[in-house]
């Protein structure tokens, strides 16, 4: 079944009353499960739909409620997507023959830039787009926000580094009598400075680890709260390798950072100090 | 690796220490912690050296030991002058030939009596099988066989000062330097401590204790007294 798109805005009654339709039967139209949800109605019922408020009112059966590919850009839009037969678009609409978008599919080895470049070349009197032109240009809000998200997570790299530096310098003061200790039972500097970088290291690697669990927990927290709310399947946040590999890397170097100036603190001051004598 | 040190250039003598003088800077100016002292540190021999707190007890025990070096005078440690050591040479001096102990003995709480013990084979190099059985070895002989996997936390303070003396004697050291090594314990473990060294330098180590308990000092073969960074 070959159904159009109609966004009806101004006019739109639901009328499940009219379940019972008396007389002819009217045509047909599909629903999005939301618009379904919004007018209260299911499959089988019939609504009436006009152009404007105004009239005229025509009755239409919902033949189908059907889930929708869902965009990020419209999960918080509250319309009512209709999909109506040509012939029931045009005489509802009473514009005639009035199409204002095609969406062209190319064959499987064509290149859609070629396409829209050779279709711009004709004077039809519109202008072709590929489908990443038109995703680049819904999706600028989102670059927007993928900005703002690469700008907190410097916020946030950087305040764990301090948070890492602050527990290796407290974790140093603990260790400096250990050093002590060590560097008078004669074990190198070389040594030392190993075993603390492999100290920082540990936490850096144990730090990220348990945020890389938390990171997912609060990621399948969010994707549930506003799957819900917006009753649609799309996915809010998702945690990539990429992005893991790059957290826990950056997290080991900050660590490693983080021992090799403890160590150079700590190693610098003779032993004897670092015992208190 | 390092080569094996010199025999010591004087017979029974494994340190000399002549005209030994130690200066620190203080904010308040500096200090002379040690003024000319002389002395020998011999093997097979229980050295104790008494004073009352501040005389430089402790500074000479570093000196001898190679954790400081003296600022005129000359430590002579196995043969070599300290003074002419580099930092990782003293490092290496200390890990193969000299054994400390210190009054609140310094044990690291995260390890074990065993890895304790271990710490200093491991980084002298000391083969895995042969380690394991020396450190065994060396905590029965302390009487701790059956603390091998306690932590320093759960351990008594003799028990941790045995530990402690067990670690020191790890590498085969020629010269074990204790510093108040029964400071912190009461007096029946204070004796068996100082026993436990004693009984060390009867079998060709060179032992150094400083303290201020008498009776320890009466249980060393020679002792010396210190006042004002001078022996007297």
């Amino acid at each position: 079944m070959c159904w159009l798109a109609a966004t009806v805005t101004a006019a739109l009654a639901a009328a499940p009353g009219l379940a019972a339709h008396r007389g002819p039967e009217p045509p047909s139209l599909a629903l999005t499960d939301r618009s379904a949800r919004l007018l209260g109605v299911r499959q089988g019922d019939v609504i009436e739909v006009a152009r404007t408020a105004a009239g005229p009112w025509r009755a239409f059966r919902v033949a189908e409620v059907y889930r929708p590919a869902e965009y990020p850009t419209e999960i918080s839009r509250t319309r009512v997507d209709l999909r109506l037969h040509l012939a029931d678009l045009e005489a509802l609409d009473g514009a005639g023959d009035n199409v204002d978008s095609v969406v062209v599919r190319v064959r499987a080895g064509t290149r859609p830039t070629d396409v829209a470049a050779r279709l711009n070349t004709l004077p039809l009197g519109f202008r072709a787009y590929t489908s990443d032109e038109v995703a680049a240009q819904g999706s600028s809000t989102f670059e927007v926000i993928a900005r703002f998200h690469r700008a907190i997570s410097v916020v946030t790299l950087l305040a764990s580094s301090v948070f890492l530096l602050t527990i290796m310098t407290l974790r140093g003061e603990e260790m400096r009598r250990h050093v002590g200790v060590m560097r008078l039972v004669g074990i190198s500097r070389r040594s030392v400075a190993a075993s603390l970088l492999l100290i920082a290291a540990g936490v850096a690697l144990a730090g990220s680890l348990a945020g890389v669990g938390l990171g997912y927990a609060l990621s399948a927290a969010i994707n549930l709260y506003y799957r819900r709310l917006f009753d649609t399947p799309l996915v809010f946040s998702v945690i990539t390798w990429p992005v893991l590999a790059e957290t826990v890397g950056l997290s080991v170097l900050i660590g490693l950072a983080a021992g090799a100036a403890t160590a150079w603190r700590l190693l610098r001051r003779p032993a004897r100090e670092q015992l208190g004598r | 690796m390092t080569a094996e040190l010199p025999p010591a250039h004087a017979p029974g003598a494994v340190i000399e220490a002549r005209d030994v003088t130690k200066d620190y800077r203080m904010p308040g100016g500096v200090v002379r912690a040690l003024r000319g002292v002389s002395l020998d540190v011999e093997r097979g021999r229980c050295l104790a050296i008494l004073g009352p707190s501040g005389c430089g007890k402790s500074t000479l025990l570093h000196v001898l030991g190679g954790v400081d070096v003296p600022t005129t005078g000359a430590v002579t440690a196995l043969g070599r002058r300290t003074a002419e050591m580099s930092d990782a040479a003293l490092t290496r001096l200390r890990l193969r030939h000299i054994g400390f102990v210190f009054q609140r003995f310094f044990l690291l709480p995260m390890l074990t009596a065993e890895e304790n013990v271990l710490l200093p084979m491991i980084e002298a190099g000391v083969p895995p099988g042969e380690r394991r059985a020396r450190a065994r070895a060396l905590l029965a002989r302390v009487g701790l066989s059956a603390r091998l996997r306690h932590h320093p936390g759960q351990l008594s303070g003799g028990e941790m000062q045995r530990v402690a003396i067990a670690r020191a004697l790890a590498n085969r050291p020629q010269v074990l330097l204790a510093d108040e090594p029964t400071g912190e314990l009461d007096e029946a473990t204070g004796r068996e401590v100082g026993m436990l060294l004693r009984e060390v330098s009867t079998e060709g180590l060179a032992v150094v204790v400083v303290t201020h308990n008498p009776e320890i000092a009466a249980l060393a073969d020679r002792q010396v007294r210190m006042k004002d960074g001078v022996i007297t």
